[in-house]
């Protein structure tokens, strides 16, 4: 069942909205996840787990860097932050996502008249 | 090299990733007691929100992982520890492995420095040694080591003949350098002196001999080996004028071989190279003592140098006749005929064994093939006993190819340690052999050791014991050496 709504996402989808989160601010993977969460009405139902898999894959490809630092509520966090390649890869991934996107709406569209 | 880095910062990556999903679980706990529910309650959801935390860990430590070399290292270790829990077994697969390989070897390293090895000069197909067909010169004169010729009939070969595009004669002595308590010995190197021209080496340091170096006795000019100067000499400056008393002559080392040239016999490389001199007698025509060797003229084959000097051959004898000897022996000498003979590799006294060492490394490998086979057998029934373990590895999971390749490590492992244990043997036996050798005798010794020298001999060098104690003092003991005695060659009748 999870599965199945896992696999709804498409590859780098995950990735795409993560990097697309730090853009705005640097967060730490819980708060990351939440924002996802609450960003996106709940409609997503990502599996929380999930977000640390590709948080590595962002991480070794150097898309994001790491540090620990103390959050607000005084507990240790890894804090995540966009860097200069992540923000070129963003760019470049949205806009392919868009014309994607674009071309299924049409195909969709063309179907229902 | 970030993938080298992240090798050695996995287990950091790792921690990190750890501790981070433990924080998530407890800021989720905590929020959703804050919000009022029951704490036990809230850590089931945390998890069950999270997900599978071991498989989200191994998944991210998936990303970081080199799944090909690490499944190496991991059937690797598996192996050793296999290997270790039978000892026996292993024992038995390295020894068997270390013989075969080592024998092998050591029969291969014999037949390359003997049979296949280039002399290290120019063109080495193009030199041909002359010398005398058939059974040679047996049983006339007296017969120095590697000669082949009187110098009376080198004279005639050099004047005459037409084929080569240069000839030159060379024999190996042993002789002294030094005066009183300082005299040692050394290996010479007889040269005429167009030998470095036509063999076409290139001085390392000064200069060579030439033609022009050759003539009346004494010879004062000589040319050092890389080696010997290094060593004895220290690698001094040749304008400093390094003299040297050779059998009370003095000879001034006016050049140094390049280091890779040893001498015209295998594994017995020579110190000085001094030209052939004229004394005031004439020569001894009855001494075969030169070795002599030319390079063909370019178009001009093996076949047709041969032909000329057989052409050559009745005139060339006739005129080097050695006086006061029978009828019969003076007839036999002028029936000699000349030949040339391919000479691209080095001489050695072992070439006579030529097709015997072939046999031999045949047998040497034979008894690898059986080595091994006995290995397989061994391995096979090895096989059997582990049914179980692989029919467990199968049930958790592991695919066929996982388990071949389990095996493929273990046998690859054994095979690496059979042949490390065969590099130890070569390193350790040397040293076992000089004491075992160095009991006082030094006669002549069966040609067996000579064939077990051979191969040390043409690739180490290590401390000659004698000469050690020859000399006076441990402080004047260079290190330039030979591991094996000269004296334990077969047929070797040279005392120092």
């Amino acid at each position: 069942m999870k599965k199945s709504e896992q696999r709804d996402l498409f590859p780098g989808a995950l990735e795409m909205m993560i990097l697309r989160t730090l853009k705005r601010q640097p967060l730490h993977g819980y708060a990351l996840v939440q924002h996802i969460k609450r960003t996106s009405n709940d409609l997503l139902q990502i599996e929380e787990g999930s977000l640390y898999p590709a948080l590595q894959r962002l991480l070794k490809e150097e898309l994001v860097k790491a540090e620990w630092a103390v959050s607000s509520t005084n507990r240790r966090v890894r804090i995540y932050r966009l860097t200069a390649a992540g923000a070129k890869h963003l760019e470049h991934e949205v806009s392919r996502f868009e014309k994607m996107l674009e071309g299924i709406t049409r195909v969709l569209a063309r179907g229902e008249s | 090299m970030n993938w080298f880095k992240q090798l050695f910062s996995r287990r950091r990556v790792y921690n990190d990733l750890s501790e981070e999903i433990q924080q998530h679980l407890q800021e989720k706990i905590e929020e959703l007691v804050a919000s009022g529910m029951p704490r036990k309650e809230a850590a089931a959801a945390a998890g069950r929100d999270f997900g599978n935390i071991t498989l989200v860990q191994e998944d991210s430590r998936a990303v970081w992982r080199r799944p090909s070399i690490e499944g190496f290292f991991a059937d690797l270790c598996y192996a050793l520890r296999t290997l270790r829990k039978t000892l026996g077994f292993t024992a038995t697969a390295i020894v068997t492995l270390a013989l075969g390989i080592g024998a092998n070897t050591s029969i291969f390293m014999l037949l390359d420095a003997i049979r296949l090895r280039s002399l290290p000069v120019q063109n080495q197909k193009d030199l041909a040694e002359v010398r005398i067909t058939d059974s040679g010169h047996q049983g006339m004169g007296l017969n120095q080591q590697y000669g082949e010729l009187t110098r009376p009939l080198w004279q005639e070969i050099r004047d005459q003949q037409q084929s080569f595009s240069g000839v030159f004669a060379w024999s190996v002595n042993l002789r002294y350098v030094g005066r009183g308590s300082e005299m040692r010995h050394f290996h010479e190197l007889r040269v005429s002196g167009d030998f470095f021209r036509v063999l076409g080496v290139r001085p390392f340091r000064g200069r060579l001999l030439m033609p022009e170096d050759e003539g009346a006795c004494p010879m004062t000019s000589a040319v050092a080996r890389y080696s010997y100067w290094q060593g004895e000499l220290g690698g001094r400056d040749l304008s400093e004028g390094i003299k040297l008393v050779v059998d009370n002559e003095l000879v001034e080392i006016i050049g140094v071989t390049p280091p890779e040239l040893y001498g015209m016999v295998v594994g017995e490389g020579f110190d000085i190279a001094i030209p052939y001199c004229q004394g005031k007698d004439e020569l001894r025509r009855d001494i075969f003592e030169v070795s002599v060797m030319g390079r063909l003229k370019p178009g001009v084959t093996m076949q047709r140098a041969s032909a000329e000097k057989d052409a050559l051959s009745p005139a060339i004898f006739e005129a080097t006749i050695p006086s006061g000897r029978t009828a019969h022996s003076t007839e036999t000498y002028k029936h000699f005929r000349l030949a040339a003979y391919p000479a691209s590799t080095a001489v050695s006294s072992l070439r006579k064994y030529d097709r015997s060492l072939f046999l031999l490394l045949g047998i040497a490998g034979l008894v690898l093939l059986i080595a091994c086979t006995n290995l397989a057998n061994l391995m096979l029934a090895r096989g059997s006993a582990r049914q179980r373990e692989m029919a467990v590895r199968l049930a958790l999971g592991a695919s066929r190819y996982r388990l071949i390749r389990q095996l493929f490590t273990e046998s690859l492992l054994l095979a690496a340690t059979g042949a490390a244990g065969c590099c130890l043997g070569a390193v350790v036996e040397p040293s076992a052999r000089l004491v075992a050798f160095d009991r006082g005798s030094r006669g002549n010794s069966p040609d067996g050791h000579g064939l077990a020298c051979a191969p040390l001999r043409s690739w180490r060098s290590g401390y000659d014991v004698r000469r050690f104690r020859s000399r006076a003092g441990a402080a004047r003991y260079s290190r330039r050496t030979h591991l094996c005695d000269e004296n334990w060659w077969p047929g070797n009748d040279r005392r120092p």
